[in-house]
């Protein structure tokens, strides 16, 4: 199972991050648990300053941006 | 990884006193309408940041400001993941200082936070209608 984490502070496009992820893994049926962490010491475990940030498995996909269905997929899947 | 230090708007004003230098990691349009008066002042953008850290000097120490406290936060974590380690958070920012009456330039006008999101961009730095960080 894929382990995703949405890394942010809860403002509108962390929001609109983990609704594009949560779509994509009903979709394409991902076996994945999802965490939205706000704690910004949690955040920073990660050294990322632009948030939104996605996580998967441990990994930095992508900060600062939300990323298309097609990109998202990509970021889940691999 | 430590907790970071961080400190209030009037111990922050003490150590301004003593020299200690002031960060400010708002963006520019937020700096050019209020800011800080301090002896020692240094503007290094939240937007620019992971950029340019590396200006501020890590052989003294330094405190961090923004607006409200939470994108200095985050600036304070990421130059302690890079082995500065004198460096301390200001709470509540250049809001909670103002508040307290302690010295700024300019006119305070805007009340919540400037935004961390898409910061390494700078599109969105600054765009104080999301009302995050």
């Amino acid at each position: 199972m894929k382990e995703v984490k949405i890394l942010g502070t809860g403002c509108a496009k962390c929001n609109q991050l983990a609704d594009a992820v949560k779509a994509v893994i009903a979709a394409e049926n991902i076996d994945a648990s999802i965490e939205k962490v706000d704690d910004i010491q949690k955040i920073m475990t990660y050294n990322v300053l632009s948030t939104p940030a996605l996580v998967v498995n441990g990994e930095v996909r992508c900060k600062g941006r939300v990323p298309d269905r097609a990109e998202l997929k990509d970021f889940l899947t691999r | 990884m430590n907790n970071a230090v961080e400190i209030s708007p009037a111990t922050a004003f003490g150590l301004t006193e003593e020299g200690v230098l002031l960060v400010d990691v708002r963006e520019p349009e937020e700096f050019a309408e209020a800011s800080f008066d301090v002896r020692n002042l240094m503007l290094v953008p939240f937007s620019q940041f992971e950029e340019r850290y590396h200006e501020i000097p890590a052989d003294r120490q330094v405190i961090i400001a923004c607006h409200v406290g939470e994108r200095s936060l985050m600036a304070t974590y990421f130059l302690m993941n890079h082995g500065y380690g004198q460096v301390v958070n200001m709470q509540h920012g250049i809001v909670g200082w103002a508040e307290k009456g302690f010295p700024v330039k300019g006119e305070l006008k805007r009340k919540s936070g400037g935004c961390c999101c898409g910061s390494s961009s700078g599109k969105h730095a600054g765009n104080h209608s999301s009302g995050c960080c």
